[in-house]
Formats: C-alpha cells, sequence, structure tokens
C-alpha cells in the first residue's frame, strides 16, 4: 500500500518532501496516525496562512510509560519526546485517528526549558481527520524535552502463574507472568509497563465520574472531560497520574530504578513496575515474566465434604503470601494457575490441575483447587440409625424425637507420599458428636476432622451423631 | 415515540362513551399531542434502539478507517473517490441513526472536514456550525467544530467572522477547571480575538 503521506502537508502547505522525510521511516499503520510533527514557523506568521516551513524534526518517542489498570478498560499513557525547537512559533500536530485515544485527556508539558516553552493555542486543523495542532512559542532554540499524556482504551492485562511441586509436594516454585493485550488502535514500542493491582477504589471512581452525566451538556462526552469537573475527583486524577504541578505525591513520576519489577504499594492499590522495555503492538498480547520464586512451602491437601462435591476427595495446594514463604512482597493479582509436580527423581513431570485464584493480599493463605484425585478417597457409611425418646402432644401427634446415626468412614491415601485429608461434615439441628477421632468445630452445623495419612495408608474411623428433635431440642 | 409507547395499550382501544364530535376532536388533540410530545422525546437525548449503536459504531469506524483517514495518504482522483466514498457512509449515519447523538454529531463535523479539504469552504464552516446547533450537548465535537470553523474564516481572512466562532469557544467552555488541552483552545481563541 503505497499511499503518499506527504498529502496532508501539501494541503496545508507544507513542504511534503520534508515533511515526510522522516515519518515514512519504519512508521507502523497506526503509528503514523500517532506521529508528532514539529513545524517551525516564523513569527512573521502572524496568520494561519500556508506559511509552515522547514521542518526541524519528526521526533520519535523518547519514553513510553504504560500504567494499565485491570479493573477498568484504562491506560495512562505517559510519552517523552525531544524536540528541536526554533525561537518562536513551532507547531506540533498530534493525531488520534483509528485509536481509542481519549483526545480531551491529551496534555502537553515541556519537562526542560519549560519557562521558556509556552503553548499559545490547541487548534483541530479543518482538513485534516482527528488530529489536534499545538502552536507554542519558544524563548529557546535547541532541544527541548517534552512529555505527553492521555489516556486511552483497549490495554489490558491478565495474570497467570505456573506452581511446580516437587516430588514429595512439601515446596514449589510458584512462577507468576502477565500477559498484555493492546487493541488501543496504536503501537507502543519500547514501553515502560506499569500494572495496577487490586480492585482499585480510585479508578472506580475516576470511571463512576466519567459515566455520571453531571448536566445535560455533559452528556456522551468523554471521560476525562466529566472528571474534571470535580475537583476532589481532579485532585486524585491529577495525583494518580502523577502530575506533580497538581499534586506532590504523584505515583508516576516515580521510575523504576531496578532491572526488576518494581512492586509499590500506593495506598488503597499496587503498582507493578514489569522489568525493562516491551514493545506492545496494536492487536497482539504479549506475556511477560513477573516473578519465579522457588522453595514456597506448600501443604498438599484433601477435601472432603459431600455437600459440595459429592463423593469426590478435591486436592489443593495451600501456601502463604508471606515473607516466610519467600514470598509476600506484594499481593498477588487474579490469575490462571497451572499446577504441575515432579513425578519421579528424573524429574519426569505431571500436570496436575489447573484453577484461578482471586486477589491474595500479602500474608494470606491461599489454597489453589487442583480438581478432583483418585488417589485419595473417602467413603461414608451408615451403619446404623435408631429413633428413640419419641413425644406426642394431647392430639397424639409426634412432637419430639431423637435420632442416634453411626458412620463409619474408610479413608486411602494411594500415593507415595503422605497428605492431609480434610473431611467435613455437616450436621443440622440439636445434635451430639461422639467420637474417639480428634475434630474440630467449625461452626454450628459443620465439624472438620483432619487426617494425617501416611503413604499407601488405609484408615476406618467412626462417629456417633444423636439429633433431638422437635421438642427434645434443647437448642 | 417513548410517550406513545408507554401508553396503555387500553387508552387505544377504550371506546368513548360519547359518540359526540367534540370527544372525537378531543380524542384526537390528545394523540396529536402525544405524538408530539413523543416526536419531540425524539430529539437529541432520546436512548437510541438497541443494536443501533453497534452497527452505527461500525459504520463511522467504516468511513473513518477505510476512507477518510486514508484520503490524507492519498493524491488527486483516488483521494476524491475517498472522501465522496467517507462522505456518503458520515450521510448514511446521519440518516440512519439519528438518535447517536455523539456520532452524528462526529459525522457531520467530518463532512465539514471533507468539505474544507475540497476547497469547499462556506459549505465546511456551515456543517461545523450545524455541529453546535443540532448537537450542543456533544462538547468536544462542538468546540473542535466552532475552532475549525474559526479557523478556516481566518485562513479567508473573514476576521469578524472567525471571532464569533471565538467568541461562543471563550463563552461555553472558559472555564478554569477544564482540561489543559480545552483551556489551551480557549486561550488561542481570546487571542484571536484581541488581534
Amino acid at each position: 500500500m503505497q499511499h503518499d503521506r506527504r498529502a496532508p502537508q501539501r494541503a496545508a502547505g507544507l513542504p511534503p518532501a520534508v515533511t515526510w522525510a522522516h515519518s515514512s521511516a519504519g512508521c507502523k499503520p497506526a503509528a503514523r496516525w500517532l506521529a508528532l510533527i514539529v513545524f517551525v514557523c516564523f513569527l512573521a506568521v502572524a496568520s494561519l496562512s500556508h506559511a509552515r516551513i522547514n521542518v526541524v524534526t519528526l521526533p520519535d518517542r523518547g519514553t513510553v510509560q504504560l500504567t494499565i489498570y485491570n479493573s477498568v478498560d484504562l491506560t495512562l499513557v505517559k510519552e517523552t519526546r525531544h524536540l528541536t525547537l526554533r525561537k518562536g512559533l513551532n507547531k506540533l500536530e498530534f493525531s488520534w485517528a483509528n485509536t481509542l485515544i481519549d483526545p480531551t485527556s491529551v496534555e502537553f508539558k515541556a519537562l526542560t526549558h519549560s519557562d521558556e516553552v509556552e503553548v499559545l493555542d490547541a487548534s483541530f486543523p479543518p482538513r485534516v481527520p482527528n488530529t489536534l495542532e499545538w502552536r507554542i512559542n519558544s524563548e529557546f532554540a535547541g532541544d527541548v524535552v517534552c512529555e505527553i499524556r492521555y489516556f486511552t482504551s483497549g490495554i489490558s492485562w491478565s495474570a497467570d502463574y505456573v506452581a511446580e511441586a516437587a516430588k514429595d509436594e512439601r515446596a514449589m516454585s510458584l512462577a507468576g507472568a502477565v500477559r498484555v493485550k493492546n487493541n488501543s488502535g496504536e503501537d507502543y514500542e519500547n514501553a515502560q509497563v506499569r500494572l495496577v493491582v487490586g480492585v482499585v477504589r480510585l479508578v472506580e471512581e475516576v470511571v463512576q465520574l466519567a459515566r455520571r452525566q453531571l448536566d445535560e451538556k455533559s452528556k456522551d462526552a468523554p471521560a476525562t472531560e466529566a472528571l474534571m469537573r470535580s475537583p476532589v475527583a481532579q485532585d486524585r486524577f491529577y495525583r494518580n497520574r502523577g502530575d506533580l504541578s497538581k499534586s506532590a505525591a504523584g505515583v508516576f513520576e516515580m521510575e523504576s530504578r531496578r532491572k526488576e519489577i518494581v512492586k509499590e504499594g500506593v495506598s488503597e492499590y499496587f503498582i507493578y513496575t514489569v522489568e525493562g522495555r516491551d514493545t506492545i503492538l496494536n492487536g497482539w498480547a504479549k506475556r511477560l515474566p513477573s516473578f519465579n520464586t522457588d522453595g514456597v512451602p506448600v501443604t498438599s491437601l484433601y477435601k472432603f465434604e459431600k455437600e459440595r462435591w459429592s463423593e469426590k476427595v478435591m486436592r489443593y495446594y495451600r501456601f502463604t503470601n508471606s515473607m516466610p514463604s519467600k514470598l509476600g512482597t506484594e499481593p498477588l493479582p487474579d490469575g490462571a494457575v497451572k499446577a504441575f509436580r515432579f513425578v519421579s527423581d528424573d524429574q519426569l513431570y505431571a500436570f496436575v490441575g489447573r484453577t484461578s485464584v482471586k486477589y491474595i493480599p500479602i500474608n494470606e493463605a491461599v489454597e489453589l483447587e487442583l480438581g478432583h484425585d483418585l488417589e485419595v478417597s473417602t467413603k461414608p457409611t451408615l451403619m446404623d440409625w435408631q429413633k428413640s425418646n419419641v413425644q406426642f402432644d394431647n392430639k397424639g401427634a409426634v412432637k419430639g424425637w431423637t435420632t442416634k446415626e453411626t458412620w463409619e468412614f474408610d479413608v486411602q491415601n494411594s500415593k507415595e507420599i503422605p497428605v492431609m485429608l480434610d473431611i467435613r461434615r455437616n450436621f443440622r439441628g440439636d445434635w451430639t458428636l461422639t467420637t474417639s477421632m480428634p475434630y474440630e468445630k467449625v461452626d454450628a452445623t459443620k465439624v472438620k476432622f483432619l487426617l494425617s495419612l501416611a503413604p499407601r495408608e488405609k484408615r476406618r474411623f467412626s462417629y456417633e451423631l444423636v439429633t433431638r428433635h422437635g421438642t427434645n431440642a434443647t437448642r | 415515540m417513548n410517550s406513545l409507547g408507554k401508553l396503555p395499550s387500553s387508552q387505544h382501544a377504550r371506546k368513548p362513551r360519547s359518540n359526540g364530535r367534540g370527544t372525537r376532536i378531543a380524542v384526537a388533540v390528545m394523540l396529536a399531542f402525544v405524538l408530539a410530545v413523543g416526536l419531540i422525546g425524539c430529539k437529541e437525548n432520546a436512548p437510541a434502539p438497541s443494536g443501533n449503536s453497534t452497527d452505527a459504531r461500525t459504520l463511522m469506524a467504516e468511513a473513518m478507517t477505510h476512507f477518510h483517514a486514508r484520503s490524507t495518504e492519498l493524491l488527486g482522483p483516488e483521494r476524491e473517490r475517498l472522501l465522496n466514498e467517507a462522505a456518503q457512509r458520515y450521510n448514511e449515519l446521519l440518516k440512519r441513526f439519528p438518535l447517536e447523538t455523539n456520532l452524528c454529531a462526529q459525522a457531520l463535523r467530518a463532512l465539514g472536514s471533507i468539505h474544507a479539504t475540497q476547497g469547499k469552504t462556506n459549505e465546511a464552516v456551515k456543517l461545523y456550525a450545524a455541529v453546535g446547533e443540532k448537537y450542543p450537548s456533544q462538547d468536544w465535537e462542538v468546540l473542535q467544530a466552532w475552532k475549525a470553523a474559526g479557523d478556516l474564516r481566518w485562513e479567508e481572512h473573514e476576521r469578524e467572522d472567525a471571532k464569533k466562532f471565538y467568541s461562543k469557544i471563550v463563552e461555553r467552555f472558559g472555564k478554569m477547571d477544564a482540561p489543559q488541552i480545552i483551556q489551551q483552545v480557549v486561550r488561542g481563541s481570546k487571542a484571536r480575538m484581541t488581534e
């Protein structure tokens, strides 16, 4: 597709051969619409005549930082460009055509020589779709670093984990990764990616404000426009956006110094900064490694609860997101988990199961449900049932009675490793449990038997349940 | 339409007790009133029927991506063809989806841009002005349209005409708490008004 990209500049009176000399090279289809073009004009150009001349440079992005929220479709883009300005009037174009950029959120700021660079005007060139043009007056001739910020939608991220348990299932390695998807219409090359973890009240507020129809005039207005009408929200918004001129507590100004994923706890939420820089092309998804921790203590736990899983025994890996567990430096975001286990000394690898986890705060224990495991079984059998102490009212109707059930449990661990088996039983009414097996009362209607089973062990235990019904009930 | 839609069916079916001419006239007047209210309700902020929004967005994206944006990369007859194709779709959107006010405002402004590109400045300015008249709630589109209209007039040295647009921008958007980009547009408009 060989189009002449000089056309719009010709229409605007630009010397086309010069204008696109930089922009054509290496421009991706989406990126060409986001090209920033600096035009230097002379002060004598008092009107917007067709006297744009002497294109100085087409600045590539110096740095790009993407801060992606996972609870809403919102990404803050912060990019720096190195402009070569002439003393006097300069023009800078920014196009959002074919992208999901919110143009009302676009901001320009000179980072160097800021006291000598002033934006005089922003306009929308009538002959070019979805483009804005800044007229910038500079008292300085030379390189100026500027920052351009805006919000876009269409970029999302999700976390996933791989757990690899040792053969004895007492420790595991846990690796986390994030997958970033870009459908924003724009390529972001060599971008620093920051991910906001958790259900962020701040962002929810941003979205709520954005959607609120404050008055009839703001109906269907872009998100940030509505946002800007609230001073409180503005303060939080700017704080969130790292606008230090408006809030000294800006978090987005904090740059990553270490070549690793830096995690920052910021009030209600958490920010991951992915190590290094990555190119996130439009239409692509990219998986970025987040962390990999070996030797995380894990408990292989099996659960039986008839009301939840019928006769099946479910397998769990339990671990704690804490420092003693070699984790605990940051909360772990929601994500999918695949679990594997080394089943032999020669590192033969077996898939154990997959599940998903919710947000795991620091110091919280988590249990990964990995599905039904046939190698651990539990079989409850009702051995006896008796009704006694039947009470009648004046009309001869039964008003109270007592039942006694005798249950036997056969449990079996067919594995070559010891396991913990958690058996839950649910009882209703006024009940009394009698057994030689230790148990823990979970609540008024549930008890838990926790058995530690040796490799290949079979065991049988029993209990007697007395339940008082009707007027026999004492509680 | 909405008002009509909410009328209980019994009101349509109910026979007037009197067959007198006056009652029939009253019913007719009432129906006419309800119809009028319904039509007024169809104006800018009435909700769009479900499903239309997606179709309208698809049409808008097609016009913008495949034709209008691509036309800026070309010259000569091919560019004209793409501009006409884009204009055709923008017009179709305006006709088929009048309730999609945000997209309609965008389409109308885009039509203005096409006319400006084709050198039909007067038509372009009329279309830009129409954005503010037909879709006054679409702040961002109105701002862009008025600024583009003012700048077109300014280019043509029709400064008094241009200042009318700049003045409207300052009056409506000149707020301290506006986003930076809007404040910059207002600043530029103010400067032009004093030139």
